[in-house]
């Protein structure tokens, strides 16, 4: 009866080393997989840091007056005066929607987060 | 095992056939078993001592091993981290009110040498020298030979720099990560955002800090890491700040003028929608301050924040509410305004001879000083000193600039007669613009004491009560007929009723006494009168025209046109709508019952 006691014992100890020793297998790689995950986040802040200061310097009012300027036989912008303001009921809306049937729901949707990041 | 018994018979009958004692055969076969024991128990413990000093030695190794390995091994970040990524977040942005970008950061690359493994000093040197005009390539080369063991070249390079500088292909030349001040609207605000620079600087990092304006006076908050990069939200309106800059820039030159500011402020809630002072500055390429001549001709000096002025006949607002506000007068009350007039032996004149008296509006809407001093001397000096420092005129403002603590108010000490009397149209007491942009706002906005601010403000605080809503009322309509009546007629702007008082003083020389042909012009503006929501403090410095026949210098001339111009450009930008004005004036008079 010992002896059974005794070989259950070490059947038991070596399955927990087992168990243990894959255990630590797998959280050092999802630490590795977080460690990633982190690295990828950062990349990413600091990307959109960047694209948010590139997008305020190519709208700082400056180039933007200049633009409107250049750009003006097209788009006709002009600064904007007392003359713009209209009582609501006085703006003409086209009914757009009337005409049109509306669009489809979208069943395909495409993953374009941090599409083009490694560049 | 074969046991030997105690007795053996063969033994005892031998003995007993001798005349032995056969117990001692018994003994003796006893000791010999316990010998037998003993020597086996013996060995059992000995052999358990032996595993257990092993085991404890393994122990012992392993622990020690452990050790070693922790002592000697490079540490590293545990990795499981729950806020890895807050880590990695810098010094927060700045925004506008809207939320639009007024100062970011942008990584970029330091450039560094390690004088030792530069190869070849003399051709690093020129390379350098081509990359950045700057750098002078024989200096260079003679600190690249030098016995240094580490240099800085660049705090901060440019992505195309750093491409530059890897074609020379010096294994000497490192860069260093580094994160930089990025202002995207170049000089827009530039008085506002002061600047930045590195602090304490390492070849993986710098610290960035504030150098002036909001930058310095926030440090602490955007750098603190517990804010998690909670970017800094001003009251300022980045569209607003571009068109008054503008318009201002424009009037600057059209006025001959040599400097101009603006402030423009929300009359509820004390919030600075724009602050304007030229000649300004780029952030992102801070000049150096002057260290010679005239302290106010430096770019970066803050001229509506840290200039302190006499505003002249913009203060005769003042001195007209309080005396309505005690009930000393009404709009309507005659008031003396024969001249010259003498107070400690000093003669106070007006513009132009009003005749004998005018009515207290009359004394407003055409500036007399004489009129005012007059309602001054009713007043008396405790209550005027008193009313002034209510309007927070006495103290400098708690705007939060790092500057704004130098705009102390000068005031004169002691008081004299004579103060009070210059005082109360505007001269002898320096008071910065955003001073007089909050006492303007207290004053029609109801009359509560409004505390100017940068910071974007949700809700409304009440401030002290300064004067009632009647009077306010009353002194605001009489600043809408200095517009329709008075100084100030080139300050109409259809659609938006404005209501203001112009300032002409003569500046201070410092040699003493006041320059005949160098004055400081204002126009404290009010919009739209009928129910102020914003107020404009416009300045010139030096401003002169040449209009029908004769070099101008007055406000109403000067700083007025400018100033109306500026109301139509910003006011729809501010979604103020143009509107009809109420009639005022009472549509039947009751002349008898």
């Amino acid at each position: 009866m010992k002896s059974v006691i005794v070989a259950f014992v070490i059947l038991c100890t070596v399955g927990l080393a087992v168990w243990s020793y894959s255990e630590i297998n797998t959280s050092k790689e999802t630490l590795d997989e977080i460690a990633e995950l982190n690295a990828d986040i950062a990349r990413s802040k600091s990307r959109l840091r960047k694209l948010n200061a590139e997008w305020a310097y190519q709208n700082r009012p400056e180039r933007l007056a200049a633009l409107a300027l250049e750009k003006f036989e097209h788009l006709e912008l002009t600064v904007l005066s007392r003359d713009h303001f209209v009582p609501l009921d006085q703006v003409p809306f086209a009914n757009v929607y009337a005409a049109e049937p509306p669009l489809a729901p979208i069943t395909t949707p495409v993953e374009i987060m941090n599409r083009g990041a490694a560049q | 095992m074969i046991r030997t018994p105690l007795r053996p018979l063969a033994r005892v009958i031998a003995a007993r056939a001798e005349g032995d004692d056969p117990d001692v055969i018994e003994q003796t076969n006893i000791r010999e078993r316990r010998r037998i024991e003993e020597g086996r128990v013996l060995a059992r413990t000995r052999t358990r001592l032996w595993m257990l000093g092993g085991l404890f030695s393994i122990c012992f190794a392993m622990i020690g091993f452990q050790m070693v390995a922790l002592a000697v091994s490079q540490p590293e970040e545990p990795k499981a981290r729950v806020q890895g990524t807050s880590i990695l977040a810098n010094r927060s942005d700045i925004l506008d009110r809207n939320g639009r970008v007024l100062a970011t950061n942008m990584e970029t690359y330091s450039l560094y040498a390690h004088p030792q493994d530069v190869v070849d000093p003399v051709e690093a040197a020129l390379s350098l020298a081509e990359i950045f005009p700057d750098i002078d390539p024989v200096q260079m080369a003679a600190r690249l030979s030098g016995p240094q063991k580490f240099m800085w070249i660049k705090r901060s390079i440019s992505p195309e720099q750093q491409q530059a500088v890897h074609d020379i292909g010096d294994p000497g030349l490192l860069f260093g990560p580094r994160e930089m001040r990025l202002y995207p609207n170049g000089q827009l605000a530039g008085h506002v955002l002061g600047g930045a620079s590195f602090g304490v600087e390492g070849t993986h990092s710098a610290e960035v800090v504030g150098t002036a304006g909001v930058e310095k006076a926030f440090d602490t908050y955007l750098r603190d890491p517990k804010f998690g990069g909670q970017p800094l939200q001003l009251s300022l309106d980045l569209t607003v700040q571009a068109g008054l800059e503008d318009v201002l820039f424009g009037g600057m030159r059209l006025m001959n003028a040599k400097a101009a500011s603006a402030v423009l402020m929300d009359v509820h809630t004390g919030e600075i929608i724009s602050l304007v002072s030229l000649p300004d500055f780029d952030p992102n390429l801070r000049p150096t301050p002057l260290t010679e001549g005239d302290r106010s001709d430096d770019p970066l000096f803050n001229r509506a924040v840290q200039g302190l002025y006499e505003f002249g006949s913009t203060y005769k607002l003042f001195t007209t509410a309080q005396a309505i506000e005690l009930g000393l007068v009404n709009p309507g009350t005659m008031v003396s305004t024969a001249g010259p007039m003498r107070v400690g032996g000093h003669e106070i004149e007006d513009f132009s001879d009003y005749g004998p008296q005018m009515t207290v509006e009359k004394v407003l809407v055409k500036s007399s000083n004489i009129g005012t001093v007059h309602l001054a001397n009713q007043i008396g000096t405790e209550r005027q000193k008193a009313f002034l420092d209510r309007l927070g005129l006495m103290t400098p403002t708690p705007i939060e600039l790092i500057e704004g603590p130098t705009g102390r108010p000068q005031t004169p000490d002691p008081w004299r007669d004579i103060h009070r009397a210059t005082i109360s149209y505007g001269h002898g007491m320096s008071t910065t613009q955003v001073h007089m942009a909050a006492a303007y706002a207290s004053i029609v906005n109801g009359g509560t004491r409004v505390t100017p601010t940068l910071l974007r403000q949700d809700q409304t605080v009440q401030g002290a009560r300064v004067i009632s809503p009647e009077t306010s009322r009353q002194v605001t309509a009489m600043l809408r007929k200095v517009v329709t009546e008075g100084t100030a007629s080139y300050g109409e702007v259809p659609g938006y009723a404005v209501g203001g008082k112009t300032g002409t003083a003569d500046k201070p020389n410092p040699r003493g006494g006041y320059y005949d042909d160098k004055v400081l012009s204002s126009f404290a503006s009010v919009f739209p009168s009928h129910d102020p929501q914003y107020v404009l403090i416009v300045t010139l410095d030096e401003p002169e025209v040449f209009a029908f026949g004769e070099d101008r210098r007055t406000a109403g001339w000067t700083a007025v046109p400018v100033a109306a111009e500026v109301i139509r450009r910003i006011a729809p930008l501010l979604g103020v709508r143009p509107t009809v004005e109420p009639d005022t004036e009472p549509g039947v008079v009751l002349t008898a019952n």
